[in-house]
């Protein structure tokens, strides 16, 4: 009864919990500066972008020559050739045989042509570093969601999707849309946007980011409901069939005997002979996608669910072979947020007064209010 | 997934978008964004992540191989023992032999990549008959990867990545059904072959 009559209140704070942070300008400026790398390892510029680390430091090739050492550092960090700063290969496709998105109604191919593939870093790269430097957002940010948007929808409409860059598009999106709602709302009430808790449209955009991560876990594991008639853990054993698939695929990839193409596949029949063990352990994965909304409740929840999503990415990289180190890297950068811990931690040490409960809402804004 | 589920999950993602406007609150628009996304599907940057959402006791692949002229079959490797890929390699199917080859360095695709591109291909085609793929025919799945096949033979033209060779003239499209052997434990892999260029009629 203590709980119906409290209700209310609990759910009012909840509520509250729930809104808008307050972000540092040291988090922005590291967060924006670490996001504007990962754009540019995903825009499809060619070479010499593509390889311009190896190009420019011989000496680094040894350092990513095999698999163990390129994947020297992880866990907890993606592979060594993830972390340099290569764009993506060109657009090669003249043709969209089996559109998607935007190209149902868009041709795209112009994105492989190659006076727009040579004039391409002119734009990007002047673009990302006006983004990283967070000058002129209004117009480099739906420039960069354009370009990314355009050349991965041209890749996706060859016929084989593909999830790895998703997330960076979508961000690009959602924060083009805070941004340019600022803007007008500029236009129109002739002064910035601060909200009734003084949020800003900083505040909003990095949380609409982590907002937007948060819901692409979320997807993922809503559709594992939906789409298997809510038995998916059930038939989660028989994932052991998918594991043979995808070493199999690995293999015929590059014909790799050494780490794929053997008879026994490392989890394969042990997923199978043992279905209960499989079923609690898939469980623990799909539990983590369908409450990941749990990073919402404050920064050190934030934390943990970013670390709980990068062991998860690195186990499904070990036993599915399935990667997504952009993905990985986004959620280092948004929801892990170093830089915000260490700044906690030094103030600790120095025994800020501005130092409060990690979990509650306001810290935030008294670090930020605190000299530094 | 049925109509009127993404129909709900339409009503859904404007509901919560009202209520996250009415109350000005970032939460329901979550709600929002994860049932548009679960309904629109693949449309990128929108994703529903259909990946491994329905495990089944049956899974498939693609494989690309090379048809080595019949009288140098003598000089292709002998199989070790054991069915697994990496000692097998070449398979005889429908008379002919089929010698795998790696895809990426020969096509700048990747084997998963290849079935993508391949079973879209089918669904399209299947869904402009009137009919789903797995009920399309052998005939039928035939002259789709003929024409798979040319288009893969075009596009590694254009390939920006490290390159081993050409594609051989002759070239086959494998396809493998991975089953769980639940008599003695373990899994059956069985190859078939799709198709085979130069195709059947210019033979």
């Amino acid at each position: 009864m203590n709980f119906f009559r409290r209700s209310p209140y609990l759910f009012k704070r909840l509520c509250d919990r729930l809104r808008v942070w307050k972000f540092s300008r040291y988090e922005v400026v590291f967060m924006r500066v670490l996001f504007a790398f990962v754009i540019y390892q995903t825009m499809p510029l060619g070479k010499p972008f593509s390889t311009l680390t190896q190009d420019l430091f011989p000496a680094i090739n040894p350092a990513i020559s095999s698999k163990e050492k390129n994947e020297s550092l992880r866990p907890p960090l993606p592979p060594i050739v993830e972390l340099l700063p290569n764009s993506s290969q060109r657009m090669t496709f003249d043709s969209q045989p089996v559109p998607n998105g935007i190209a149902h109604w868009v041709d795209l191919t112009f994105f492989s042509n190659d006076r727009f593939v040579a004039l391409l870093p002119w734009i990007v790269i002047p673009a990302i570093l006006l983004y990283a430097s967070g000058i002129g957002l209004p117009i480099t940010l739906p420039l960069l969601t354009f370009i990314s948007i355009g050349s991965r929808t041209l890749s996706n409409s060859q016929g084989a999707i593909n999830h790895g860059f998703q997330l960076v598009s979508a961000i690009l999106l959602v924060q083009t849309g805070v941004i340019l709602f600022g803007v007008i709302y500029r236009l129109i009430k002739k002064k910035h946007f601060v909200d009734s808790r003084q949020r800003t449209i900083r505040d909003y955009y990095i949380y609409s980011t982590i907002l937007l991560c948060v819901s692409f876990y979320m997807i993922a594991g809503y559709i594992k409901l939906i789409k298997s008639d809510g038995e998916w853990i059930q038939n989660s054993p028989y994932i052991g069939i998918q594991l043979v698939k995808t070493d199999r695929q690995n293999y015929y990839t590059n014909m790799d005997g050494k780490h794929f193409g053997k008879a026994k596949v490392r989890w394969a029949s042990d997923m199978l002979e043992h279905p209960n063990f499989t079923r609690v352990f898939m469980a623990c994965g799909l539990c983590l996608e369908l409450f990941a909304f749990i990073a919402l409740f404050g920064r050190a929840w934030c934390a943990v669910t970013g670390l709980m999503i990068l062991a998860f990415h690195q186990l499904n990289d070990s036993i599915m072979g399935l990667m997504f180190y952009h993905n990985e890297k986004i959620v280092w950068i948004f929801l892990v947020n170093i830089p915000f811990w260490i700044v906690m931690l030094n103030r600790r040490i120095r025994k800020d007064p501005a130092l409060i409960p990690l979990l509650s809402d306001e810290s935030e804004d008294e670090i930020e209010a605190s000299p530094a | 997934m049925s109509e009127e589920i993404i129909r709900n999950l339409y009503i859904l993602a404007a509901l919560g978008l009202a209520t996250a406007i009415w109350f000005r609150h970032p939460f329901p628009f979550l709600i929002a964004f994860v049932s548009f996304s679960l309904a629109i599907g693949e449309f990128y940057p929108f994703s529903n992540f259909p990946m491994y959402s329905d495990p089944d006791d049956r899974e498939n692949y693609f494989v690309l191989s090379a048809i080595p002229d019949q009288n140098n079959i003598d000089q292709l490797p002998e199989p070790k023992p054991g069915s697994a890929p990496a000692n097998t390699p070449y398979y005889q199917l429908d008379g002919m032999i089929c010698r795998p080859l790696p895809s990426y360095p020969f096509t700048g695709l990747t084997a998963p990549t290849i079935k993508k591109m391949f079973k879209s291909r089918m669904n399209t085609f299947a869904k402009k008959h009137g009919t789903k793929r797995k009920h399309l025919n052998s005939e039928q799945r035939r002259q789709l990867g003929e024409k798979f096949l040319l288009y893969i033979r075009e596009e590694s033209q254009k390939s920006t990545a490290p390159r081993r060779g050409e594609l051989p003239e002759k070239l086959a499209l494998l396809e493998f059904w991975i089953e769980p052997d639940r008599i003695n434990g373990g899994f059956i892999e069985t190859p078939t072959l799709v198709a085979h260029l130069p195709a059947q009629d210019q033979n």
